[in-house]
């Protein structure tokens, strides 16, 4: 069996010392060329989870192990080679074009004094093709719509040619058309051998896409497993503390809130 | 292990091209203007000295060498590190609404040099290294403030801290003037805060070499990485990079030079905040092509102010009204075209 793309043992973080918990000895196996989707309430834990797996925030107790190797022990750099993230607000301040944007993603390859090569120029015209948005290349990231952006964004964090992919509620401000597109997009990219592991507020953008799902709640997981075996009435119950129900509809799970 | 797909190799983009090829005609441009600069002037006739005078007359010779050529290469200096610590400051603080005269460095510089003028005898030096000291002095506690204010996003709090520290020094300086001995001291410190080139000698010039070309250079190297620095701090971490480490850099560089010259200038305004907005909008935003573009329309843009300044009047116009005057003017226009590119 492959390792587990990340391997969280016990991880528990404060934001304040003396506070509670934000994650509460969490502990998940993520495993290799999954689509984990991260379910929870707000202030679950959901984005401080990635958070800690990025090495931005660092936990109180517990580890991660990324690819098999203990997370602290990579530099900042060698890190950014194998993890991505999308976050959930990227702000570009300047009017980059879509494509001298992506190439930003490059920067784990260069040394402080070196400009983007030929071949770096290659990694993010094809990063912009695997999202469907080289058409856009030329254009300033400041005039994307909402959709697009999120792409440019993605193709931004694929031009790291990263192991696994961390998104931070890549759907969250797009209507139905465009978090379908960007869905479509993520789930085209595990097809060559990547992790992607996101968070979500909307279960049934879960159900779409995801192989496996880490329920959470005040910190704590509730579950973690494949998508069968979690996205169950009764565990999401426990999660949002509102009667959920999952329904077949033409094999798939869709998920309800009773009223 | 991940396979990154290679695709078609990319084209260089029509627009990416274009800018290249603006900034190689701004440096044409300004190798120009300074050609033309050195024959510009008031002797022996007003406006222009001829060839004729400058192989037949020798005071006509060394008022070329030894006034006219460190005058235009100090405008060259001081427009390009104005530029590129517009450009620096823009990016770092991820907001095109500031420069050093919005971040306390003009301020606090000009507060120094008063302080120096006034009451630490005023020599040359003192109020260089004054200005230098109170000018990096405004920008960290701008910066500090900024971190503190409770009110506002990251852009509107750095401009608003800017604001408030700016003028607290201003104050002070208000202060010293009331002070100053109206006779000896005071027209020093107006003139100072007016801005220009007039004394510069090249000894002048040889003084701040040393710290401006090695500051320049620097932010030159590191001019790809103010685009990553221009994205929010979980990006750039997210990147690799030390985004705290490299702004140090950059920005100690930018303040260094811009005290380095602006305490041999006195003010000269408008500059960083307006130059590199032209230039964006002429060779793009990518800082590969707008920081060099921006240094050269710096320069040329100083320049340019710096020969009127010294032409246009039997006496001298200070530089820094005339920067200002146009700048601001530019400004407007810009706000009122298209919101100076602030699209968000």
């Amino acid at each position: 069996m492959t390792p587990p793309a990340i391997d969280i043992r016990q991880v528990t973080f404060r934001y304040a010392v003396a506070g509670t918990a934000a994650l509460d000895a969490v502990t998940a196996a993520i495993p290799a060329g999954s689509i984990t989707a991260i379910l929870g309430p707000n202030g679950s834990g959901k984005s401080t989870l990635l958070h800690v797996l990025l090495g931005l925030l660092q936990p109180e107790s517990g580890a991660v192990h990324v690819s098999g190797r203990a997370q602290h022990g990579f530099s900042r750099r060698e890190l950014s080679r194998i993890m991505g993230l999308v976050p959930q607000d990227e702000h570009v301040t300047f009017e980059l074009s879509v494509f001298e944007y992506a190439l930003l993603g490059r920067a784990p390859y260069l040394n402080l004094l070196s400009l983007p090569r030929e071949e770096d120029r290659a990694v993010a015209q094809a990063a912009l093709e695997s999202v469907g948005i080289d058409a856009l290349a030329h254009r300033p990231v400041t005039s994307l719509s909402g959709g697009e952006k999120q792409l440019a964004t993605v193709a931004r964090a694929l031009t790291q040619a990263p192991e696994v992919l961390l998104l931070d509620e890549p759907t969250s401000h797009l209507d139905l058309a465009n978090a379908r597109r960007v869905l479509g997009v993520m789930r085209s990219l595990r097809g060559q051998g990547r992790t992607i592991l996101w968070t979500t507020h909307d279960p049934n953008a879960a159900t779409a896409i995801a192989t496996d799902v880490l329920l959470m709640r005040n910190g704590r997981v509730i579950a973690h497993g494949p998508l069968a075996e979690v996205m169950t009435g009764p565990l999401l119950t426990a999660t949002y503390d509102v009667p959920v129900q999952v329904i077949d509809v033409e094999g798939r799970r869709v998920v309800m809130v009773h009223e | 292990m991940t396979e990154i797909r290679t695709g078609t190799l990319p084209q260089v983009s029509d627009q990416e091209r274009q800018g290249r090829r603006r900034v190689a005609i701004l440096a044409v441009v300004l190798l120009a203007l300074v050609g033309v600069s050195l024959f510009l002037g008031r002797y022996p006739g007003p406006y222009w000295t001829p060839l004729s005078a400058l192989r037949d007359d020798a005071l006509a010779q060394r008022l070329v060498l030894n006034l006219r050529l460190p005058r235009i290469l100090g405008a060259v200096m001081v427009g390009m590190v104005l530029a590129a610590s517009g450009v620096s400051f823009q990016m770092i603080f991820r907001n095109p609404l500031v420069d050093s005269g919005f971040l306390g460095v003009s301020a606090g510089a000009s507060f120094g040099a008063s302080l120096a003028i006034v009451a630490l005898g005023g020599a040359p030096l003192t109020i260089q290294i004054s200005a230098a000291v109170f000018g990096t002095l405004g920008l960290v506690s701008s910066y500090l403030l900024g971190t503190r204010i409770r009110y506002g996003d990251w852009v509107l709090r750095l401009v608003l801290a800017g604001i408030a520290v700016s003028a607290l020094y201003s104050s002070g300086t208000s202060l010293l003037k009331y002070a100053a001995d109206p006779l000896r001291q005071l027209p020093e410190i107006t003139f100072w805060m007016l801005g220009g080139l007039w004394s510069l000698t090249w000894a002048d010039i040889l003084q701040i070499a040393p710290v401006v070309v090695p500051c320049l250079l620097v932010i030159l190297l590191l001019r790809w990485r103010l685009n990553l620095l221009s994205l929010r701090d979980e990006t750039a971490y997210s990147l690799g990079v030390s985004a705290g480490r490299e702004r140090l850099v950059l920005l100690l560089a930018a303040v260094l030079a811009t005290a380095a010259v602006v305490s041999k200038t006195g003010l000269i305004g408008w500059v960083g905040l307006i130059v590199p907005h032209i230039a964006r909008r002429w060779v793009g935003s990518d800082a590969q092509r707008a920081l060099p573009g921006a240094m050269l329309l710096g320069a040329l843009f100083t320049l340019f102010c710096d020969d009127i300044a010294r032409t246009a009047l039997t006496g001298e116009l200070p530089l820094g009204i005339l920067t200002s005057m146009l700048g601001a003017a530019i400004f407007m226009a810009l706000m009122i075209r298209d919101g100076a590119g602030m699209r968000r």
